[in-house]
């Protein structure tokens, strides 16, 4: 029994051992030595996070009266439970980073504070006229106040595989111009083992060795489809819309992508996404994947998304990352915040490494593309073509019904439509926007 | 000797001076459980009643809390995916608590049998339960993936596959539930040790000289001098598995589509993701009640008197 009990001692430290290693999973970076320390949780847990670390160790620098520890978490699992625990205990950090889309949510609570004064026009340093009208738009609340500072002005987009084009013999700066052109080009780019396209008769759909697109990660597509039709999930009046038939309709063409036409792969995870995407000769994705694609496809391109809607409209779902300040936030940490703010808006070209687009529109025109390929192009086309989500006091709860219905749908193995779940998905936004009319 | 014992621990009967020695014992006594008692109200009974108490509120952490009656009950009765998490929830909580109540049985009995090594062994079936639920999340995660999941690549090798484990809808519950089995498998293995450990060796000894072998002592004395024992084990886990949430949150979020959604993962969805902690809390009680009554029925078909 003594052995036994050294053998489960041992156990016991072996499994602590492998679960500190586990969870160590290298998030925490902190920068100088200063005696004003601030505390910035994120959700950049991605390449664009690795971009961040050099920023804050120039912002340090910059200013050594002030040290920084940056907390990175998973946005969706992690970050909102512990950045709404930190919040209600009294206990939040110094400076957090959300979306425009949270801005809503998190001001009826009462926890962000006002950030009008760091803007120029009531004295600030951020010259306001230089800040996409769109995103100050977001982030300005109904008493005209402007609750945060955008780091970057993301969105939706297309990377095209070159090498995938060539195989099938197609220009790779080739952009459809309408739905119709699309599936044409999807069916001219997916080919079969034995080499033929989907246009052919011989096209084998149960041996596709290159797809034409894909099915995007829902959200963007989702709410640049509706855009592009001039359509969105709710109106003015707080009725939920997605039991129209257009919309649904919309959507199921996305979905007979797969099911139908056979030139986009079932959409299974984020990570099985991501493999496939080495096979996807159009990867529809946004402006963050630069890491990415760069890393894992030799030879790409960047392009604007198409219309795929109305005729002639280009928009394209848009997001920006901002920076909050907790209504807490007092004295010289208050202070220092500011300052951290508004060196990262100046920085917004450092910051357009990771891939995104500055939320500046003067470093938006002045991106170099040999030095920015993605970010230039998806800025200009996101400043003239963004369009934000609607914003709600209940958001994140909104999000997610549109979101796992269209999850159902495509990950359904083409078992499930968009009329089935729409509809449904529709009775639970009304409860939610008639929760609080 | 232990007559002197029970009568120090028990209190005399009444005379002049009983009443106040039957004062003190049951104060010392209580003075033992006092310190449990204490912590028990803080964190568990003060934490039910204000779950009872928030299920009646629109609680949203911040700001007004308005007094709703029944509506968060109402909406639950009504609400698509309560009744989805619900069903997932129950499959789950049969099929692991089946798994982890029968397959240790054999693997103890197996480990009871002194052999060389027998500890390590032990050792060895014990070591994944000390592993943290996003620890064994993980490994998983890699294990299984379909892209580039080490299963799927050795069932490649040999033409098989590769296999959806956790993105198809209908094997993410058994692959949570054998993933479960492989991670929980430690405790009623344990459980079922100091079992076999309590079972007179007479018994298997008088059964020997009677002719019995290797499987008619398993099914006719094993099992049944068990049975308390696997009452406790299933009860314990059929418990512990309707409250799942670590497996669908960490490994496959709910999905694939609401697949792996079960009831506390749409709990904790609701309080921390949609900030509706009322509404959360509904769940709660209708999922102890829901518990209490799948208790009870297994203590009034499983329980039986045993004496030996």
């Amino acid at each position: 029994m003594g052995r036994f009990r050294l053998l489960l001692v041992i156990v016991l430290l072996l499994g602590a051992a492998v679960g500190v290693a586990a969870q160590d999973d290298g998030l925490v970076s902190e920068a100088g030595t200063g005696e004003i320390q601030l505390l910035f949780w994120n959700g950049l847990t991605g390449p664009d996070g690795e971009t961040m670390i050099p920023m804050i160790e120039d912002f340090v620098a910059q200013n050594p009266d002030v040290s920084v520890r940056m907390e990175r978490l998973n946005w969706t699992q992690q970050y909102f439970p512990k950045l709404l625990a930190g919040l209600a205990a009294g206990n939040p950090p110094d400076i957090f980073l959300m979306h425009e889309y949270e801005m809503t949510q998190f001001n009826t609570m009462g926890v962000l504070r006002d950030l009008s004064d760091l803007y120029s026009n009531n004295g600030g340093p951020i010259p306001i006229d230089d800040v996409s009208p769109a995103i100050i738009d977001s982030l300005t609340d109904p008493n005209g106040r402007i609750m945060g500072v955008p780091l970057d002005f993301h969105g939706y987009g297309e990377w095209h595989n070159c090498d995938l084009f060539d195989a099938a013999g197609v220009p790779c700066d080739t952009v459809a111009t309408t739905p119709d052109e699309y599936l044409d080009l999807a069916k001219k780019l997916t080919l079969d083992g034995n080499g033929n396209n989907a246009h052919s008769d011989d096209f084998d759909p149960d041996n596709i060795v290159q797809w034409g697109t894909s099915i995007f990660w829902y959200r963007p597509g989702f709410l640049t489809a509706l855009a592009q039709n001039s359509m969105s999930w709710a109106d003015d009046m707080g009725n939920a819309l997605l039991e129209d038939q257009a919309i649904i309709d919309t959507m199921q063409w996305f979905q007979d992508l797969e099911c139908v036409h056979h030139v986009a792969p079932p959409p299974a995870g984020f990570d099985r996404y991501r493999a496939l995407s080495i096979n996807m000769a159009i990867f529809n994705h946004g402006s963050w994947a630069w890491n990415f694609v760069s890393q894992n496809v030799p030879n790409w391109m960047a392009l604007p998304y198409p219309a795929l809607g109305e005729e002639g409209n280009h928009a394209v779902w848009a997001s920006a990352h901002v920076f909050y300040l907790p209504i807490q936030a007092e004295g010289e940490r208050l202070e220092a915040s500011k300052r951290f703010l508004a060196y990262m808006s100046d920085a917004g070209l450092d910051w357009a490494h990771s891939g995104m687009p500055p939320a500046r529109i003067s470093q938006i025109e002045n991106m170099d593309p040999e030095v920015y390929p993605s970010a230039s192009v998806f800025g200009a086309n996101l400043l003239e073509n963004g369009v934000f989500d609607r914003q709600h006091r209940n958001w994140l709860e909104i999000e997610a019904q549109y979101a796992d219905a269209m999850a159902r749908a495509f990950e359904s193995e083409c078992e499930v439509s968009m009329a089935d779940v729409f509809p449904e998905a529709n009775a639970r936004i009304q409860r939610i926007l008639d929760r609080y009319n | 000797m232990i007559g002197r014992l029970k009568q120090s621990l028990l209190p005399e009967k009444k005379s002049a001076s009983g009443s106040w020695r039957t004062w003190k014992w049951y104060v010392s006594n209580y003075a033992f459980i006092l310190p449990f008692m204490i912590l028990f109200a803080i964190f568990i009974f003060r934490p039910i009643i204000a779950s009872l108490q928030m299920s009646f509120f629109r609680w949203e952490i911040f700001g007004p809390k308005p007094f709703i009656g029944f509506e968060n009950y109402e909406e639950l009765l009504t609400d698509d995916l309560w009744w989805v998490a619900l069903r997932n929830t129950v499959y789950f909580a049969f099929l692991t608590s089946a798994l982890l109540t029968t397959i240790p049985i054999f693997i103890a009995i197996a480990l009871n049998v002194p052999f060389r090594g027998r500890n390590i062994f032990r050792t060895l079936f014990f070591f994944p339960y000390v592993l943290s639920a996003s620890v064994v999340g993980l490994v998983m995660r890699w294990l299984l993936g379909q892209q580039f999941g080490i299963v799927n690549y050795l069932l490649g090798a040999v033409g098989v596959g590769p296999i959806p484990f956790i993105a198809d809808s209908d094997l993410v519950i058994p692959s949570l539930s054998v993933i479960t089995l492989w991670w929980a498998f430690g405790f009623p293995m344990l459980i079922y040790l100091a079992g076999l450990s309590n079972i007179p060796q007479d018994i298997y000894e008088a059964a020997r000289i009677d002719g019995a072998r290797g499987w008619q002592m398993i099914r006719y004395i094993t099992v049944p001098l068990l049975r308390p024992i696997i009452l406790f084990v299933a009860v314990t886990q059929l418990i512990s598995h309707f409250q799942v949430f670590a497996q669908p949150y960490v490994i496959t979020n709910g999905g694939p589509g609401q697949d792996s959604v079960t009831v506390i993962f749409y709990m904790f969805r609701a309080a921390w993701t949609y900030f509706r902690m009322g509404f959360a809390t509904t769940m709660a009680v209708f999922l102890a009640i829901i518990i209490m009554a799948f208790t009870l029925l297994q203590f009034r078909f499983g329980a039986s008197r045993l004496e030996y």
